[in-house]
């Protein structure tokens, strides 16, 4: 990281301070590709190839779009409603009114991360619904989203597929909080969650974001607690952004209102 | 070849950023600190005291106190979360160290848990500022007071400071950040820190 900046602070430097060199023909300017990476030719080939990117991944979300229906309608009547709950409903909507308010007309958006099988889209459907859904394991790149005004929460399964990692970025921008959900009964893949964890940490988009953990399935007894997963998690690494810690059960329906509660004070205090 | 000199820059006239470790056993008051700074140094609101709730994670703040940058960082003080806490004494300029001086059935945790604080050797030669807070309480204990339970053998050369402060109504907290920020710019630490900084910056090169 460090040696990309100050690969980058040489060519900046020069160009800002010492602009007389070029007259001296020590850069030539009618020679930009004397300067790999900065010209614009090679600035105009990385758009390029980023809005490439782009449009693959949104012609795949469409044709997974489709796929989603297809499941979703498969979900439908697998449907098991284990009792719905008031008190939660009211607070997905307690919630996404609190960040409205924040950020009034600005676009926001929650990015719910973590391996597959963690609880993620249980706790989305907890939120929106206060219902809980048996789900099957995602499969490839499905994004759910859920949106409420200017708020919009979206949930992706990382591990696993680095190939379609280049299509992340598209989902990046005004990303304000990133939830992070651990299984907290699956010691064994608490390693790959570790390391998932502070790959996208490094994202340059997201580097302003607060960092909102949920060690969830607390209900199973294997389940280790807040503590033993900060460790695992190495979470003592992260030092440049607000992080807190949660146990919750996504099934019971605890502890996911005092991690919303702490990340909209957050959020308002100011952020990272 | 443009690095060192970026770097050399860099270090000539770039604020320095203090790292200020905020820390103290749960309920002493370390996030109330944090907010009240904020409120003090950033003309913000800062969070009112009702919304405050004890901490399991980092909160972080960013402050300039007389021309100094400062990074507070806030951990949790509850048992099973300090062990996190030793992780970040090497990156840091400075501790402060808070007590509920309105509590004395605290005091004996407290002076454990500092006690190993300055133990250990990531901690070494930083600056403590020791705060006896809540002195809008009644039955709170003055710094003296507390200075006299706490009876620390291990400060060797390290500066120090007791102050009887507020989070509340603020009592005593500028002077207290005052001192520290001038602590921070005298100790020998700091010089160490900032040739480590420098030493990793060459060797990026
Ligand atoms: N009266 C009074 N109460 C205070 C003062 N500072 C903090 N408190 C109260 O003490 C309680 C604990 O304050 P926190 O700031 O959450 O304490 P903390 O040290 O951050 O606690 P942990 O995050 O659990 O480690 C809260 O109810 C505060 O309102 C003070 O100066 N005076
Ligand atoms: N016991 C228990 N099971 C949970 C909890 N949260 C999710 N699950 C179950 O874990 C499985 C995977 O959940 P899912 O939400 O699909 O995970 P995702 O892949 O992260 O979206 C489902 O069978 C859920 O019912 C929890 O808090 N406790
Ligand atoms: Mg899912
Ligand atoms: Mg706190």
């Amino acid at each position: 990281m460090k040696r990309n900046k100050s690969a980058l602070a040489g060519p900046t430097l020069l160009s800002a301070n010492l602009p007389s060199l070029s007259q001296f023909g020590v850069v030539s300017a009618k020679n930009p590709r004397f300067i790999p990476g900065s010209s614009p030719t090679a600035r105009r080939w990385r758009d390029l190839q980023a809005i490439f990117f782009c449009w693959v991944a949104v012609s795949l979300i469409s044709l997974s779009l489709s796929l989603v229906l297809l499941q979703t309608l498969r979900r439908l009547l697998e449907i098991r409603v284990a009792g719905s709950d008031p008190r939660l409903a009211a607070m997905g909507i307690l919630f996404t009114r609190m960040l409205s308010s924040i950020f009034g007309n600005r676009e926001a958006r929650i990015l719910v991360l973590g391996l597959d099988n963690a609880g993620k889209t249980t706790i989305l459907y907890r939120l929106q619904m206060g219902e809980v859904v048996s789900t099957i394991p995602t499969i490839g790149f499905n994004v759910e989203t859920v949106q409420y005004n200017n708020i919009k929460l979206q949930v992706w399964d990382l591990g696993g597929q680095t190939s379609i990692r280049p299509y992340w970025r598209c989902y990046f921008p005004n990303t304000q909080a990133i939830i992070y959900v651990v299984d907290s009964s699956d010691t064994d893949r608490l390693m790959i969650a570790k390391e998932e964890f502070h790959a996208i940490l490094e994202e340059d988009e997201l580097k302003g974001s607060v960092v909102l953990i949920y060690a969830n399935k607390q209900d199973l007894p294997g389940a280790i607690d807040d503590a033993a997963i900060t460790q695992a998690l190495e979470l003592h690494k992260i030092k440049n952004r607000q992080w807190a810690i949660f146990k919750t059960s996504a099934i019971k329906g605890e502890g996911l209102f005092e991690g919303l509660d702490w990340l909209s004070n957050t959020l308002k205090s100011g952020g990272g | 070849m443009f690095s060192l000199f970026y770097g050399l820059w860099k270090y000539v006239f770039s604020k320095i950023e203090f790292h200020v470790l905020i820390l103290g056993v749960h309920k002493a008051g370390k996030t109330s600190l944090l907010e009240k700074l904020k409120a003090i140094y950033l003309n913000s609101e800062g969070l009112p005291p009702d919304r405050i709730v004890p901490t399991v994670g980092l909160n972080i703040g960013r402050i300039e106190v007389s021309n100094a940058k400062l990074v507070l960082w806030d951990l949790g003080g509850q048992v099973g979360l300090r062990t996190i806490w030793e992780k970040y004494y090497e990156e840091a300029h400075a501790i402060v160290y808070m007590i509920d001086a309105s509590c004395p059935s605290s005091f004996e945790d407290s002076k454990s848990a500092l006690e190993k604080v300055l133990r250990h050797d990531d901690s070494r030669g930083a600056p403590l500022l020791i705060l006896a807070n809540k002195q809008d309480l009644p039955d709170a204990v003055s710094s003296e007071e507390l200075a006299r339970y706490l009876d620390l053998k291990e400060l060797g050369e390290r500066l120090y400071l007791f102050e009887a402060v507020s989070a509340h109504d603020g009592m005593g907290i500028k002077y207290a950040i005052e001192w520290l920020v001038d602590a921070m710019e005298r100790s020998k630490r700091t010089q160490i820190l900032r040739t480590r900084a420098g030493a990793s910056a060459a060797g990026n090169m």
